[in-house]
């Protein structure tokens, strides 16, 4: 189940709420629900998922409590979870590369590591277990003697999938003293179906569009040519896709956080507007990033002034966790080289541009980030390489053809709203109608709002109801 | 500042009214059909099973949900305004005069067109050594050489190639075919009366032509002599009925009304039709009706439809199609005997070819049931002619359920019990 179908809301959000808010009286008992409707909703696919975040979350409650009540041997507590973890993200990671090894050495695959389906927001777990045995390990915290406020934390429904991170101290901080009130529950509502618009509506139709074009650059679909245009269309496309889908989700997760009280962090902050590379990790999916600075590049050394080649070295580490943490593809790999690459370069070369060029610090970025998605949404190394190859002509396509026009036609009205969504104008409006809240415009704007919305979402149901409903990119 | 949440707030209640309205109607309106989900439940065993009744839940919930059709109008609305012609991620294309066609993004291969012509010669053997003779009739689609107008660059579902390749790989075998596309280029008649707008299906005219193509082999081919006066071949001897507003095709039902329309039901019928005498029944669905053409042939009750989006007019034609229909012309007793392994495509080219022969039985391409029963009637019933029809869309594994690759490639055994999809 996930947020954008028919039975999550019509279904699971209200008995949810409804449940919830029939526990007033009790923070306890409302904690305690929002346990049960979680692992409602994790066990909805498969009920046998429900044993991962259950045994996760009992072993790293174990870890904390045995991290506190000990004075030695916290450092191995502390390694054992992050071994843990990381054999668990690759057991299910990576057994097709292992198989595919094995398959190799034993020549006929006698020996073979038996395929399980990836439970949904296992990755994000793992990161949540980590931190939480590591900020006990580092005295931020004192380990939780309530087991369930453990669960809730690993599979707490609204970011149990894709995020926002939160560290356990904010969480737990929240579970006990949040506070609900009329305008929360409003401001989750509306960014919960802003989010669902820009999932259902964006997101979906520019990746059905980016799917298409990448997959005439498959393997054993040489017949079918990508003209330059197009290729920039697909991965346009595609950039627009992986950020309406993602920040959707995180809109429809604060949104869902809201309607039971809590508060979780902002993930994206326009980041396609970024002058260089270090900034767009900066405004790309913050609370991802700041976990793996906080937990990865700051204990290895972090920016130490004196020692650039440590800087470096930390670096290329946590860009190779970070391809690592998100799958198994190769081409991961090569994004983490091509990011680490400018990330390197900034290192060493002055970007104190005047003001009036800085526009080209802003287009080289977003070449830069573009051209990597290629990598990212790549099956494999082939699709990329040929998919690269399109998209500079080197495959003599031609700049464009018919489809390329057609697709245009067909499609353009959504990457041209796609690219609307990457500029903070709903934030300059927001301040401008809140500041000219006198004015009759800003009155006819505000009895329009709600009608607006409201047709948003039957849109949003029509298109799930109507056309082929997909998952997030990154469950 | 409170005004600025009083929008927020209206909105917030819009929406958890709409939301347990739909959900409360949804539950209350079915109930029957939920309790009869519930009860599923008690025979759920295990995990697997447990599992797929989740999944039966999540969808009969969203099938369930009240005013479907709405949201496909909404996205019809939304598709118009936004002038797209592309509809459910290319699965349709619409020209610039409304005409729908399916799409498709990837090329369709001919590799396994081998195969089926394969089973299409060992079914003409067979037919053959039982004393019948055989052909293969492929019906139209609208994209035809002559008669759409479309580009052809789009992303459309071009079936023309695989029409093509099938047809000569079946001269390539000496199986005769009748390639039905050329009688509708040759008539000079624009797409518009020759196909519904939002249906794949021809409309009676495109089927009568097609009909008149069908006599005309089997006299000028095989030597027969059907309608000698040229009276059922005579377009002018047809009366013509319009119901206006009444199709809303198979495709118009998914892209929705606003982007496609209701189009009019021309209803075609020969002017002597009330001195015939015809039955025609279906096993399967246990129709079974007596009268002339129009009582026996037409079912005109769907003329009048109560929902366009789930009444489907083309049933006007033997309720379109069922494992095994027979059409007996007691007119003509002594009549050819035909039997047609067919598609929907076939059904109104069957009641118009009724007046002209004796017998006509109807076995449906896609069922290996059907067509199990159909080479056991060529052995019993001594056809005169036996036919296979499909349309171009339809030419997939599942519509060739005979003869199998392995039977087919060797001797085609008068014993065919051997040879039905040894599986």
């Amino acid at each position: 189940m996930h947020f954008s179908s028919i039975v999550f809301i019509f279904v699971f959000l209200p008995i949810a709420l409804l449940g919830y808010y029939l526990f007033y009286f009790s923070k306890e008992l409302k904690n305690l629900w929002l346990v049960l409707i979680s692992l409602v909703f994790y066990g909805w696919g498969d009920p046998i998922f429900l044993l991962f975040p259950i045994g996760i979350a009992g072993i790293t409650y174990l870890a904390g409590i045995l991290m506190d009540s000990m004075k030695f041997a916290k450092k191995g507590i502390l390694w054992g979870i992050v071994i843990l973890n990381i054999l668990l993200l690759a057991r299910f990671k990576f057994v097709d590369n292992v198989n595919e090894m094995l398959n190799l050495i034993t020549s006929h695959g006698q020996v073979q590591i038996p395929i399980l389906l990836w439970p949904i927001g296992m990755a994000f777990m793992v990161l949540r277990s980590i931190s939480y045995v590591a900020d006990i390990y580092k005295g931020e915290m004192k380990a939780d003697r309530n087991v369930l406020h453990l669960l809730l934390y690993m599979m707490f429904f609204p970011f149990v999938s894709a995020g926002p991170f939160i560290k356990y101290t904010n969480f737990a901080m929240q579970l006990a003293e949040r506070k609900m009130n009329s305008r929360k529950f409003s401001i989750g509502c509306t960014r919960f179906t802003i989010g669902l618009g820009k999932k259902v509506i964006l997101a979906d139709n520019l990746g059905y569009v980016s799917e298409l074009i990448f997959n005439w650059s498959r393997l054993g679909v040489g017949n079918i040519s990508v003209p330059i245009l197009t290729a920039w269309f697909g991965i346009v496309a595609f950039s627009l896709q992986i950020f309406l889908d993602l920040s959707g989700y995180c809109d429809m997760a604060i949104g869902l956080g809201l309607l039971f009280g809590f508060e979780f962090p902002e993930n994206f902050d326009y980041p396609y507007l970024a002058a260089n590379v270090s900034e767009f990790w900066e405004k790309w999916h913050i609370t991802l990033v700041q976990w793996f600075r906080e937990y990865v590049f700051l204990p290895l050394g972090g920016e130490e002034k004196e020692n650039k080649d440590l800087v470096i070295r930390n670096l290329a580490i946590t860009c190779f966790l970070l391809a690592f943490w998100h799958g198994e593809r190769s081409t991961f790999i090569f994004l983490a080289m091509w990011h680490f690459l400018f990330l390197f370069l900034e290192k060493f070369i002055d970007q104190d541009w005047k003001s009036e060029y800085k526009w080209c610090l802003h287009i080289g970025t977003l070449l830069e980030v573009i051209i990597g998605w290629v990598m990212f949404r790549a099956d494999d190394i082939y699709q990329a390489y040929v998919y690269l190859q399109n998209m500079f002509g080197i495959n003599r396509t031609g700049l464009g053809d018919v489809k390329t026009w057609f697709l245009l036609k067909e499609y353009g009205l959504f990457l041209a709203v796609g690219i609307l969504f990457c500029f903070p104008i709903s934030k300059k409006a927001n301040t401008y109608l809140v500041e000219n809240h006198d004015r009759f415009l800003v009155k006819v704007l505000s009895v329009l709002y709600p009608i607006g919305l409201f047709a948003v979402l039957l849109i949003c149901l029509s298109y799930i109801l109507v056309t082929e409903n997909t998952g997030f990119v990154y469950f | 500042m409170k005004q600025f949440f009083l929008k927020k707030k209206i909105y917030t209640v819009l929406l958890l009214l709409f939301v347990l309205v739909v959900s409360f109607l949804n539950l209350y309106g079915n109930k029957k059909t939920y309790g009869n989900y519930c009860k599923e439940l008690q025979t759920v065993t295990n995990l697997s099973q447990f599992k797929v009744w989740m999944e039966k839940g999540e969808h009969l919930f969203e099938s369930q949900i009240p005013g479907k059709q709405l949201y496909v109008e909404i996205y019809s609305i939304l598709q118009k305004v936004m002038g797209k012609k592309e509809f459910h991620n290319f699965q349709y294309i619409m020209d610039q005069d409304g005409m729908v066609y399916y799409g498709s993004t990837y090329p369709r291969g001919t590799d396994d067109l081998e195969e089926y012509a394969d089973r299409i010669k060992a079914l003409e053997t067979y037919v053959e050594n039982n004393g019948a003779s055989f052909f293969f009739c492929m019906a139209p689609c609208k994209i035809t050489r002559g008669i759409s107008q479309v580009n052809r660059s789009l992303l459309l579902n071009d079936p023309n190639i695989r029409m093509d390749t099938l047809l000569s790989k079946l001269q390539q075998r000496n199986v005769h075919s009748l390639d039905l596309r050329i009688p509708l280029m040759e008539s000079g008649k624009p797409l518009s009366e020759l196909f519904y707008f939002a249906d794949h299906y021809w409309t009676s005219k495109g089927a009568l032509l097609g009909m008149i193509a069908l006599v005309d082999e089997l006299n000028d081919y095989y030597g027969e002599n059907l309608d000698p006066t040229l009276y059922y071949r005579d377009l002018e001897q047809y009366d013509s009925k319009v119901y206006e507003n009444v199709v809303l095709g198979s495709d118009g039902k998914r892209i929705g009304l606003a982007s496609c329309g209701l189009e009019d039901f021309v209803h075609l019928y020969p002017r002597n039709y009330e001195k015939s005498l015809y039955s025609w029944s279906c096993e399967d669905a246990t129709l079974s009706r007596n009268g002339n053409l129009r009582e026996a042939l037409f079912l005109e009750e769907k003329l009048a439809p109560t929902d366009f989006f789930t009444d489907t007019i083309y049933r006007v034609y033997l309720d379109q199609i069922h494992e095994k229909d027979t059409i007996i012309n007691h007119n003509n007793p002594n009549g050819l005997k035909v039997a047609v392994l067919r598609d929907a495509y076939f059904s109104p080219m069957a009641v118009y070819l009724a007046p002209m022969v004796g017998e006509l039985d109807l076995y449906r391409n896609n069922s290996e049931a059907a067509a199990q029963k159909l080479l056991q009637s060529i052995e019993k019933k001594q056809y005169d002619y036996v036919i296979y029809e499909t349309y171009p869309y339809n030419m997939e594994e599942e519509n060739f359920p005979f003869f199998e690759d392995k039977i087919a490639r060797n001797t085609v055994s008068k014993n065919t019990e051997r040879g039905l999809h040894e599986k």
